[in-house]
């Protein structure tokens, strides 16, 4: 009990974003007056396991004269299916989710009601899914995917990344695969248990990227660590708060002001500062098993 | 009929020296030769960087260009010291120092990474620009001024070393058009068994390893295949992909290309792939390979078997029960 009330604030947040986001898509698949979905209905053989994405972010209009396209974008929620090879898109102007298959570079739309919300956040086709097909999509010069459709414009492109100071929360929020990531990934006990038995404020600044691929890989575990060091705080023992710090894709990731101050040359980066003071950095694939990365940073400390 | 011998030269030393100097610049140009013959893709892509194809096309030029250093090489190592070998033989040492020089400044004018390399050992012997500037200046320069010097004066002409000389430099470029067909690539490249991800580096001050590229790899059991987005072949095998990265069991696949990011999206919208596709800086990833695709086992961080082409899926996938 003493423990989980002194889990941070931004993981507390995350989790709420997470049931959030959740939430969102359940809201979306029942619509306001759809019958419940059956208990345990059959599913599509390749068209399911769509999970919460942040490879592609939905924005609506494009042409000129299309309305709303902010409000309807922050609203849609994108999935992808790595068994079907397909984006899910829902909370779009065009009612229905719409499939996006990559190989046949085909849409389709699908009725709300056709979807199975599953345990996980994700949802699943019904095996017996109607779908209308709409045509083909179309990449643009800087490969985005371009849906013109006489009920739907808009295009799907990779979501803008997040800049400056972030909070886990925000981070879960933009890209839903740290949280599958995080819940994935155990932190070795004893390198958490050793860390947590030590007295003394830590905190770690780290610099990152939402497009950088080796983040991508490596924040769930990071985010994971996180928690697991606020669960196992003693009391008077010690402390670690993390701190994120988005910055832009190349050409500007280097010209950002936090990157030229600490000097900063590869992501992710971790500075590490035992009170108050900065005593090590942490590179790139070091963040690989994060719990002994920065077990060993304090192991002299 | 034996060569001819030549005249002792006036000075014993010098004409010591010299020899020492031909033997070891010919030693280092008949390496040069044979290293770039293992892989004449890589070095042709080198001609073709550094602007020498304005004559011929690049493939050509770099045929020849191993032909005549693998020829010069083996004249020099014989001891053929005739002023025209030598001609030939300074005029390659300048042009290397000149094409080292040039990416050397370039470099520490910020132009170029230090992960750049040179291709003048082909990429057998992967150099950034400060190694191969100060390599080639400290092994040129000397060995070519002491080949000037204690020459032998006068003789016959040397016929059978140099008809050696040139049955060398024809077998070289033979093996050099043989090569990418022989199952060399364990020996050729940088990427063989036993090799970890975190050795396999460039750069010598802020280095770049495939264990960033493949951090998630220095763990488990991971198959990894280089390839070249752009290829059909690859693109008509993206089904098989799909499928072992999804039924894979315990093994992850990861696909590696130097393609640009727009390219990777590109690819995998419009293809279907469903497995990840990273991005790899291409002075970190040319040296991996020969030809694409390419792939290997990586258990641990550590690489356990590599194969010319896509995986065998069939023996990787893990047997159903029963």
């Amino acid at each position: 009990m003493l423990a989980a009330a002194r889990l941070s604030p931004s993981l507390v947040a995350a989790l709420l974003v997470s049931l959030v986001a959740g939430a969102v898509g359940a809201g979306a698949a029942r619509g306001a007056d759809a019958p419940a979905a059956p208990a345990t209905p059959a599913v599509h053989a390749t068209l399911r396991d769509f999970a919460l994405t942040s490879r592609l972010a939905w924005s609506a209009g494009g042409a000129a004269g299309e309305g709303a396209a902010g409000e309807e974008g922050a609203k849609a929620v994108v999935y992808f299916s790595a068994r079907g090879g397909a984006y899910l898109v829902r909370g779009t102007a065009l009612g229905d989710a719409l499939l996006v298959r990559t190989g046949a570079t085909t849409l389709a739309s699908v009725p709300e009601d056709a979807l199975v919300a599953r345990e996980d956040g994700g949802v699943d086709l019904k095996a017996d899914a109607p779908l209308k097909e709409l045509g083909a999509y179309t990449l643009s010069a800087t490969s985005e995917l371009v849906v013109a459709l006489p009920a739907l414009k808009g295009k799907l492109a990779p979501p803008p990344p997040l800049l400056g100071w972030q909070t886990a929360a925000a981070l879960i929020e933009h890209s839903p695969e740290y949280a599958r990531d995080a819940k994935a990934y155990t932190p070795e006990t004893t390198c958490v248990e050793a860390m947590c038995a030590c007295k003394g404020e830590v905190r770690v600044f780290l610099y990152f990227g939402t497009w950088c691929q080796t983040c991508s890989m490596v924040m769930g575990r990071i985010l994971k660590l996180e928690e697991a060091l606020a669960r196992g705080a003693k009391e008077g023992g010690r402390t670690v708060k993390f701190d994120y710090y988005g910055l832009p894709p190349a050409p500007k990731t280097w010209e950002d002001p936090e990157a030229v101050k600490y000097s900063l040359d590869a992501l992710p980066t971790g500075l590490v500062y035992v009170e108050g003071s900065c005593c090590a950095r942490i590179i790139g694939a070091d963040w690989t098993k994060p719990e002994a990365a920065l077990k060993a940073v304090l192991a002299g400390r | 009929m034996p060569d001819a011998v030549a005249p002792p030269a006036r000075r014993p030393l010098l004409a010591l020296l010299g020899a020492l100097g031909a033997t070891v610049l010919g030693a280092v140009l008949l390496f040069a030769a044979v290293t770039k013959a293992i892989d004449p893709a890589a070095f042709a892509e080198s001609v073709h960087a550094e602007g020498l194809d304005f004559v011929l096309p690049a493939g050509p030029s770099a045929l020849l260009a191993i032909a005549i250093e693998a020829g010069l090489g083996t004249a020099l190592l014989l001891g053929l010291r005739r002023p025209g070998v030598l001609v030939a033989a300074t005029g390659l040492a300048v042009l290397f120092l000149f094409l080292t020089g040039r990416t050397y400044v370039a470099h520490l004018r910020g132009v170029v990474s230090e992960a750049s390399s040179c291709g003048c050992f082909g990429r057998f012997v992967e150099r950034s620009p400060t190694e191969a500037f100060w390599q080639d200046v400290l092994l040129l320069v000397p060995t070519t001024a002491l080949a000037w010097v204690g020459r032998p004066v006068g003789g016959a002409r040397p016929w059978r070393r140099a008809a050696l000389a040139g049955a060398t430099a024809v077998a070289v470029t033979g093996f050099a058009v043989a090569a990418p067909s022989l199952p060399l690539d364990d020996v050729a490249t940088r990427l063989s068994p036993g090799e970890r991800l975190a050795t396999l580096c460039v750069g010598d001050g802020k280095k770049v390893c495939l264990r960033d590229v493949l951090p998630l790899a220095t763990e488990g059991r991971h198959v990894v295949v280089l390839a070249d987005l752009d290829d059909a072949a690859f693109a008509a095998a993206v089904s098989d992909l799909n499928r072992f990265a999804l039924d894979g069991g315990p093994t992850r696949l990861w696909v590696v290309t130097t393609a640009a990011k727009e390219t990777v999206a590109r690819f995998s919208l419009l293809s279907g792939a469903t497995f990840p596709v990273l991005s790899a800086p291409a002075p970190l990833a040319r040296p991996l390979y020969r030809r694409l695709p390419r792939s290997f086992l990586v258990v641990d961080g550590v690489v356990r078997e590599t194969w010319d082409g896509l995986p065998p899926f069939a023996t990787l996938l893990p047997t159903p029960p029963g």
